[in-house]
């Protein structure tokens, strides 16, 4: 069984994942421009 | 649960080091051999804290990963309007940021941090070594470093993930993965290094080379430098952040980096070799299994392999699924 987080623990997780699938879109726009413009 | 080769000579390993004591031994045989064979039992069943039940990084790891994971994302973002200086939305950055001059300026201050980083890591991991080997508790297997075992795990691992094996394999404190992602990131940092430098340091990589390789050293540093982050940035992206955020049992994100824990869960499902040292070192885990395996009657559970021969108190399934099927 898993303990469950804190309110601000599962701030922090969440924030956390929601940040790095914003970055993963940066990293698409960049295999876009690197496609494109060499 | 009777031990592999592997697991005892971990075990055996572990108690020398704990220098423990005639009446700890015993102790721990008896929560060993109370240890169900099927591991899969121990994992769904044991309890998890998601910030970390089990020390695992050292405060200067988890120092050494802040300060790569931000200077690689921030070098990333002020990298592109570098190299792609004519896209319409670089000009106004570089413009905010005081022009293209300051971003690359800003842009070799990180570089410089992020080279640190990797200078601080090299020594910590180099001192640890030393410390462990003068102590005389120094363990290959724990390390990183990749051994032919590894080329086991991951064929057994893919059996297991195929559905052909209903074990995973009992794998050290780092996964054959771990290692693969950790020797690819120490590959690209190098690559970016040394490309970099040569951007800073024309004159130098020029003296050190044979003048007919020089030029095409450089154009060749000058492909790999945004290649190379481009990879890292994928492989951050697709791989690690998968692994570490999105994995069943990880979700919504691994607190290893920031606690320097694991849990106890993830301990026992990929690193059970490192989970038997737990059990030498901590007699209230201890008791915590002894516990656990009373309790839920775990004792005794063995794995249901399809290449291995079925126990006769296995034979094929009387109810079970069967039952709960509607009509």
């Amino acid at each position: 069984m898993k303990t469950r987080l804190k309110p601000w623990q599962q701030t922090l997780a969440f924030g956390s994942l929601a940040f790095v699938l914003g970055w993963t879109v940066f990293g698409l726009y960049a295999i876009w421009l690197m496609l494109t413009q060499g | 649960m009777k031990l592999s080769k592997e697991a005892r000579e971990v075990l055996d390993a572990a108690k020398r080091h704990n220098r423990v004591s005639p009446e700890e031994d015993r102790d721990i045989e008896e929560v060993v051999a109370l240890l169900p064979d099927d591991r899969s039992m121990l994992y769904k069943n044991v309890d998890s804290n998601p910030i970390g039940d089990f020390y695992r990084y050292s405060i200067h790891i988890r120092i050494q990963h802040l300060l790569i994971f931000s200077t690689f994302l921030l070098l990333a973002f002020t990298g592109l309007p570098i190299h792609y200086n004519m896209a319409f939305w670089a000009q106004p950055f570089n413009s905010v940021l005081g022009g293209l001059e300051v971003t690359r300026v800003i842009h070799r201050t990180l570089a410089v941090t992020m080279i640190f980083a990797m200078v601080y890591h090299v020594l910590t991991i180099g001192i640890g070594t030393l410390v462990r080997l003068r102590a005389r508790t120094f363990e290959f297997g724990r390390t990183i470093l990749p051994r032919l075992r590894d080329i086991s795990d991951f064929k057994e691992d893919m059996l297991f993930f195929s559905g052909k094996r209903s074990l995973r394999p009992e794998m050290d404190k780092f996964m054959y993965k771990q290692k693969i992602h950790y020797f690819a990131a120490a590959f690209g940092n190098t690559v970016m290094v040394v490309s970099g430098s040569t951007f800073l340091f024309p004159d130098f990589w020029a003296s050190v080379l044979p003048v007919e390789m020089a030029s095409y050293f450089q154009e060749m540093m000058r492909l790999s430098h945004p290649h190379e982050a481009l990879l890292a940035l994928l492989v951050v992206a697709f791989w690690h952040w998968y692994n570490v955020h999105l994995a069943p049992g990880r979700f919504p994100m691994q607190w290893t980096y920031l606690t320097g824990k694991i849990t106890r869960e993830h301990q026992i499902e990929e690193h059970f070799l490192e989970y038997l040292r737990c059990i030498v070192a901590m007699p209230d885990e201890r008791r915590y299994l002894t516990n656990l395996i009373n309790g839920k009657k775990l004792r005794g559970a063995r794995p249901n392999d399809r290449d291995e021969a079925r126990p006769a108190y296995m034979g094929e399934p009387q109810g079970g699924l069967q039952a709960e099927m509607p009509d």
